[in-house]
């Protein structure tokens, strides 16, 4: 039986925090995730890094923690922000007065925010709405919640940490009103096991309800979904805000090569994934149009939501606001102890961007109750080691200097030494499997091999691989034929997993279907169901 | 030019048709294609941290994947903006400065046309400027023509007799380099009673759009709006006598450039044989043409293909008599202007033009017929056969015998 | 009124080309407008005459002509239904026809099924099928062995190998398929698409080259080799003769990649061939609209720079579907671009719908409805405004190739239609 004082249930941003930072403190701990890590919200939403601006009049504590871990991420975790700064445009028609309130709240929120003539605006992102009023310069930046939570794994399991991925919780053992243990299922194999341990971290963010009734508990997290656009293009190199009351369709985030518009904001009932509704559709495209004129005509890729799990104060009984370590209201760390179960904490709420905060937070009361004394390190030590110049030399003996800066970046310097050492010995392998974003072979069989998968998407989260225009009509059967020329699926599962991806493909963009993207669509179809006569189901052709 | 980029990239669903098409990304490992350098890169492009790459150096600018994309794609397009920028960004190469200016060049090489053309034929002279500069040494060189073809159309001036008035365009090559075309397209619009009007000889632009000196290439448009719209608007027609120029005219003062009346100008250029199909389709002099008594390949130039206007000298050397013409269909020649020039694309050049130069020397004819000069330098020099723009043998069809200078 | 030709045909896709090849075979002047080199490059290059039935879950059907018959009894709406079997039989033999004087043959006589492998590894059924690729059904017994190379892109010889096995044995075959992966050509480019690998071969000396790698991996049970589609695109099937008879061994093709050299080659073949028919192209043109004037249709080109108007007796629209943008989609509608024919599914795009991809989709099935004849019906307006106007190929309502695997069938069998239409009817 596995034996760890620590087991942390839920692999997005707030549990791999929370297991890097056990580890870093030299706490030993396991994490369990029942599908793939960032599958929940860390890797559904848009992508902001806060600066603290957006939540400067409604929330200034928010703000101000914001504020924080922006310069810490912006520090230690290099390889997954692009520093891209944002803007603060002010429309007509919106409260000018509004600004000012802002602005105000901004600086007292310490938040380094800089007016710029609207024409200096313009020059930077000429594609911003030429009427604009007032524009205001922050340090928002753009994240990959993918690329974080890898790191933050990838850093745990440098200091003795393991991450289990398709690892369902099933029960949590309580011996004596004391948690000893939890029973998990491997998802891959079907088997059952134990895991006994001496603190369960519940961080299964819009699940945290579910994992903390395994132990009896009762927590209530009421879900509130998001819906985002996909572009296929880069639409601004800034973050962009629209300067009003924080509402829906009123931010542009640049990611990597693509470009999101968020967001709305829909009541559901459980923390399950839901598409966006075309009519939320139709309401992002009408409300991004005033930021970006045209917006509207843009190609669209796909639709996706996420569930924001927002924390019911009064919901749950084992809240101990009165005790000190009871965290700010923006995110809630409660100790089950008051519903008689000692040594389970759930950690739920809060942004991704204070993803690290909440773990420091929850990771001393651990440590308070495992009377371990050791300080917090995660917002020093470096997440990812950067790529090295020399690196990037080499990799330019295969690549193009643009797409030789962007597998860096992507892979950091232990990684790209694999990836390099691929390319040495094959050097075929520089062979792009995924031309929209340049992912070569070499890089889809070291994600294949060095990190523990199950479905395609899973390695698509790793290397973007499908993420770009044709949203896999290329990428997905050259993945798959070489995953299975290279040994690593038999045909049962390469037929599986193909069609497993394109329906997700598929799904996410069934409500974005007109021009090109209609288009896209049907030529993928022609590739897939016409060229190779590709059936999801009936696989013996009635042969 | 940011909004229009944005568009045309999203208009691609990466079906690789153009890649397909492309006469260099087919023959060789260097070059990824139309597609990646077009609508892929323009994606990554777009993100303005990151580094530039130098495959653009392999776009010839021939405009085939155009032709070919069914998503309707300005890729030639997305390369001259990529190309204007990879200049600002990094520096340009004195040579593709040189190349993209055949018209200054060209001024200074008729000076003393003799000199110069002994000089750029001395074999150290290639040898330094394929070293120096990176013109390929076994590339023959356009001589310069001692009398060029406005002091030509000065000495013979006709009197203002005709009502009917046409403006020739005669780009850089009738003007310096093969004054004979130009002359046969005098000739030819003359007996057709018109008027010539010849405007102060500039070049197109397009050789410098193409090496991506966009600000030069639409100063010099400037100055063709500046010279030809006072014609157009006294309802005068532009006619040019090679592919590119008329492409620029047609098509590039617009789309790459903006500029404002670059439509009313383009709504009324025509290719030469364009504007003399028309005549002889209303009835004009078709009936003049004597025997020729020739066997000719015809060649369809890329950037006459680009201009949706079919293949109007072909149709009119079907209709000289005893001339037998043959159109030999096989694709790019590979010249495509400047590009068979520089020293690294010399020998690609030649490959991308192989079936075609196999295919005319299978015809064995007397001449081989191009209405692009680049295309014939090309042809000429890989096979040996003489070629000619088809208003030369139009001409020679209507009785004309070259005046001896 | 003088027209500048009998027959206009807007479209190089099969449809268009077919139309074309009809109407100048009956003695008619064509000209042929098109604005890309047409989509017919995406496809197998394949005449799939009918695949799948309708509600058949994917099972390939062999007997084409009783397939036929049971589509026009359960799908009135599919353009088969429309025009009648018997034209649809017309249609082939006058494929099998012109093919040979192309130089390029076809394989089958339309009645029944090839089923011949795919890139994937799966099975796909069709039933004229270029000599090339007509010696690979998977039913025949010889042991087959699929080869590539390292540096070909798009090609997985283990899977087309296994795949294949795995549907042998389920029809209780046995397994007999295997596969070798050979280095890269010497010469060739570390990263080869099909496309340039054809290019390559194109080269008599690579083609040497390719020949004696090929002689190396045979072993005595290869009974025939399976090879990409990459041997060559101008030259017709003259390399894929070379190779089998210098082979002395039974090769066939299997298309790979997109675009795929068969359908290229399919493409530049027709093109040139009806060229020298004395068809008439004109490529890179747009056409902004079509207007019925004086007894002819004048069709009017957005040329570089300006507009011009061609005139003509006939018109056929082959201006294929959402992918080849005959049809076009915004947010609420679809439309036809070049004539605004009325079109069956309009509102799609703005409505809730269930297009998962994997089924009958709704998209694909949208287009123009036509009579019997490919006239245009259920318009609006005068039908006189419609009169000598015919539309054929991917614009047409009706079917679904993804999932019927007729697209070139009825490509095929309207373009036959609408050009013997615009070439007899007065």
């Amino acid at each position: 039986m596995e034996k760890t004082d620590v087991l942390v249930i839920g692999g997005g941003a707030t549990g791999t925090g929370v297991l890097r930072d056990l580890a870093l403190r030299g706490v030993d701990a396991i994490l369990a995730e029942q599908q793939d890590l960032a599958y929940g919200t860390s890797s559904r939403f848009h992508g902001l890094l806060h600066s603290g601006a957006r939540y400067a009049v409604n929330d200034p504590e928010s703000a101000r923690e914001c504020r924080q871990e922006n310069a810490i991420l912006k520090r230690i975790a290099r390889c997954c922000v692009d520093d891209t700064g944002g803007l603060f445009v002010l429309l007509p028609g919106d409260d000018p007065g509004y600004a000012d309130d802002w602005f105000a709240a901004c600086l007292r929120a310490g938040i380094a925010v800089q007016e710029i003539p609207a024409a200096e605006a313009l020059s930077l992102e000429p594609n911003l709405n030429p009427a604009l009023k007032r524009v205001f310069r922050v340090p928002d930046a753009s994240i990959d919640g993918f690329a974080l939570v890898w790191a933050n794994v990838g850093s745990a399991a440098g200091h003795g940490a393991r991450a289990y991925t398709y690892t369902r919780v099933d029960r949590i053992i309580v011996r004596d009103g004391t948690v000893s243990g939890a029973l998990v299922t491997d998802l891959r194999t079907g088997e059952q096991r134990q895991i006994e341990c001496r603190f369960i971290v519940n961080a299964a963010g819009a699940w945290a309800g579910q994992v903390a009734r395994l132990a009896g508990c009762e927590l209530k997290i009421l879900a509130s979904k998001g819906s985002l656009l996909v572009f296929n293009h880069r639409v601004t190199n800034r973050v962009v805000n629209r300067l009003r009351r924080p509402g829906d369709g009123d931010i542009i985030v640049p990611q990597d090569t693509v470009a999101i518009l968020g967001t709305t904001s829909v009541p559901v009932d459980g923390p399950e994934h839901l598409g966006s509704s075309r009519a939320e559709v139709d309401q992002l495209l009408l409300l991004g149009r005033d930021l970006v004129p045209g917006l509207d005509e843009r190609r669209v890729l796909r639709s996706f939501a996420g569930v924001r799990p927002l924390y019911q104060e009064n919901g749950g009984e084992g809240q101990r606001p009165q005790d000190g370590r009871a965290v700010a209201r923006q995110f809630a760390l409660v100790d089950h102890e008051r519903q008689g179960v000692r040594g389970l904490i759930t950690v739920v709420g809060g942004k991704l961007t204070t993803f690290r905060l909440m773990a420091e937070q929850a990771t001393n009361l651990v440590c308070v109750l495992l009377e371990h004394d050791a300080p917090c390190r995660t917002a020093v030590e470096v997440l990812l080691p950067e790529a090295t110049a020399a690196q990037v030399r080499q990799l330019q003996r295969y690549f193009s200097p643009p797409v030789s800066q962007k597998m860096a970046e992507r892979l950091g310097r232990a990684d790209l030494d694999q990836l390099l050492g691929i390319l040495s010995r094959n050097g075929w392998k520089r062979q792009f499997v995924c031309e929209c974003e340049q992912v070569c072979l070499a890089e889809l069989e070291w994600r294949a091999t060095g990190s523990s998968w199950l479905r395609l998407g899973d390695l698509r989260c790793r290397t973007r691989l499908g993420m770009g225009t044709c949203q896999g009509t290329i990428c997905a059967a050259r993945a798959i034929g070489q995953l299975y020329q290279d040994g690593m699926l038999d045909l049962g599962r390469a037929r599986r997993l193909l069609g497993e991806f394109l329906d997700e493909r598929w799904k996410g963009n069934q409500e974005v279907l007109w021009g090109d993207q209609l288009r896209e669509r049907l030529y993928a179809r022609n590739v897939y169901l016409n060229l190779h006569n590709f059936q999801k189901e009936a696989d013996d052709y009635g042969l | 030019m940011d909004l229009p980029i944005r568009s045309e990239l999203d208009k691609c669903i990466k079906c690789g048709l153009c890649t397909a098409s492309c006469p260099v990304a087919s023959r060789t490992g260097g070059f990824a294609g139309p597609k990646h350098l077009g609508p892929e890169m323009t994606r990554f492009r777009l993100d303005d941290r990151l580094g530039l790459e130098a495959q653009i150096d392999y776009c010839c600018n021939c405009r085939t994947c155009e032709q070919a994309c069914p998503s309707g794609v300005k890729i030639s397009l997305l390369n001259a903006c990529y190309r204007h920028d990879l200049h600002t960004r990094q520096g340009l190469k004195l040579r593709d400065g040189i190349l993209g200016r055949p018209g200054m060049m060209a001024r200074l090489g008729s000076l003393n046309a003799g000199a110069t053309n002994y000089v750029l034929n001395n074999r150290l002279v290639r040898a330094a400027l394929d070293r120096g500069l990176g013109i390929a040494r076994e590339r023959p060189l356009p001589a310069y023509s001692r009398e060029n073809l406005k002091k030509w159309f000065q000495r013979r001036r006709q009197p203002d007799s005709s009502p009917n008035k046409v403006v020739y365009f005669p780009g850089c090559t009738a003007e310096y380099n093969l004054p004979e075309i130009g002359r046969s397209v005098v000739n030819i619009l003359e007996r057709c009673s018109y008027q010539v009007i010849l405007p102060p000889p500039n070049c197109c632009g397009l050789p410098l759009a193409a090496n991506g000196f966009l600000e030069d290439a639409a100063r010099m448009a400037g100055q063709n709006l500046d010279n030809l719209l006072p014609f157009v608007r006294q309802g005068y027609p532009v006619i040019v006598s090679c592919p590119s120029c008329g492409l620029a005219l047609k098509s590039e003062y617009e789309e790459f450039h903006n500029l404002p009346q670059a439509r009313s100008l383009a709504a009324n250029v025509y290719d030469f044989s364009e504007w003399l199909l028309t005549l002889q389709q209303r009835g004009a002099p078709a009936s003049g043409f004597r025997d020729l008594a020739l066997r000719v390949a015809y060649h369809t130039p890329c950037h006459l293909k680009a201009q949706g206007i079919g293949q109007p000298s072909l149709e009119i050397l079907k209709k000289i008599p005893s001339l037998q013409v043959i159109e030999v269909d096989e694709g790019c020649c590979g010249m495509s202007g400047s590009f068979g020039f520089k020293k690294e694309q010399y020998r690609l050049s030649l490959e991308i033009g192989a079936r075609l130069f196999n295919r005319i020397r299978e015809i064995a004819p007397d001449l081989v017929a191009s209405d692009c000069s680049s295309c014939c330098m090309q042809i000429s020099h890989a096979t040996g056969i003489g070629a000619v723009h088809p208003a030369v043998l139009i001409d020679q069809a209507y009785g004309r015998v070259e005046e001896k200078k | 009124m003088i027209m500048d030709y009998d027959v206009i045909v807007i479209g190089a896709g099969l449809s268009g080309l077919i139309a074309a090849a009809r109407a100048s075979a009956g003695g008619r002047s064509v000209l042929v407008l098109a604005r890309g080199q047409g989509v017919l490059a995406l496809t197998t290059g394949c005449i799939d005459i009918l695949g799948c039935l309708p509600g058949s879950e994917g099972r390939c059907l062999t007997d084409v002509a009783g397939g036929l018959q049971r589509l026009a009894a359960i799908d009135p709406d599919h353009p088969y239904a429309k025009i009648g079997l018997d034209l649809v039989q017309e249609s082939i033999e006058f494929w099998q026809q012109v093919m040979p004087a192309v130089g390029y043959p076809y394989c089958g006589s339309g009645a029944v099924n090839y089923l011949l492998p795919t890139a994937l590894g799966t099975v796909r059924p069709t039933a004229l099928a270029p000599a090339t690729m007509a010696g690979g059904d998977i039913r025949n017994e010889a042991g087959t062995l699929v080869v590539g190379w390292l540096n070909l892109l798009d090609w997985h010889p283990k899977l087309i190998a296994d795949g294949i096995n795995d549907l042998r044995n389920r029809r209780g075959l046995g397994g007999a398929w295997s596969s070798v992966m050979l280095d890269a050509l010497p010469g060739a480019a570390p990263e080869l698409t099909p496309v340039m690998m054809a290019r390559f071969l194109e080269n008599a000396q690579h083609l040497e080259l390719l020949i004696a790698g090929l002689r190396k991996s045979l072993t005595p049970g290869t009974g025939r080799v399976g090879l990409p589609a990459v041997l060559g695109i101008d030259e017709g099937a003259a390399l894929f003769r070379q190779v089998e008879t210098r082979l002395g061994c039974p090769v066939f093709e299997i298309p790979a990649g997109q675009p795929t050299v068969t359908g290229l080659r399919l493409a530049q073949l027709l093109i040139k061939f009806l060229k020298q028919s004395g068809v008439g192209f004109r490529f890179n043109v747009s056409v902004l609209s079509t207007e019925r004037r004086n007894g002819a249709w004048q069709v009017t080109l957005d040329l570089p720079g300006r507009a011009a108007v061609v005139t003509g007796g006939a018109l056929v629209l082959a201006t294929g579907g959402l992918i080849g943008r005959g049809l076009e989609a915004d947010r609420t509608q679809i439309r036809e671009c070049v004539a605004g024919l009325p079109v069956a599914g309009r509102d799609l795009p703005g409505q809730a719908r269930e297009a998962s991809g994997w089924g009958r989709d709704p998209f694909a099935m949208a287009g123009v409805v036509v009579d019997g004849r490919m006239r245009p019906v259920a318009t609006d307006g005068d039908p006189e405004q419609y009169r000598r106007l015919f539309v054929a190929g991917s614009t047409l309502a009706g079917y679904d190739p993804a999932v019927g695997k007729d697209g070139l069938g009825v490509a095929l069998a309207t373009g036959y239609v609408a050009g013997n239409a615009a070439a007899t009817e007065g």
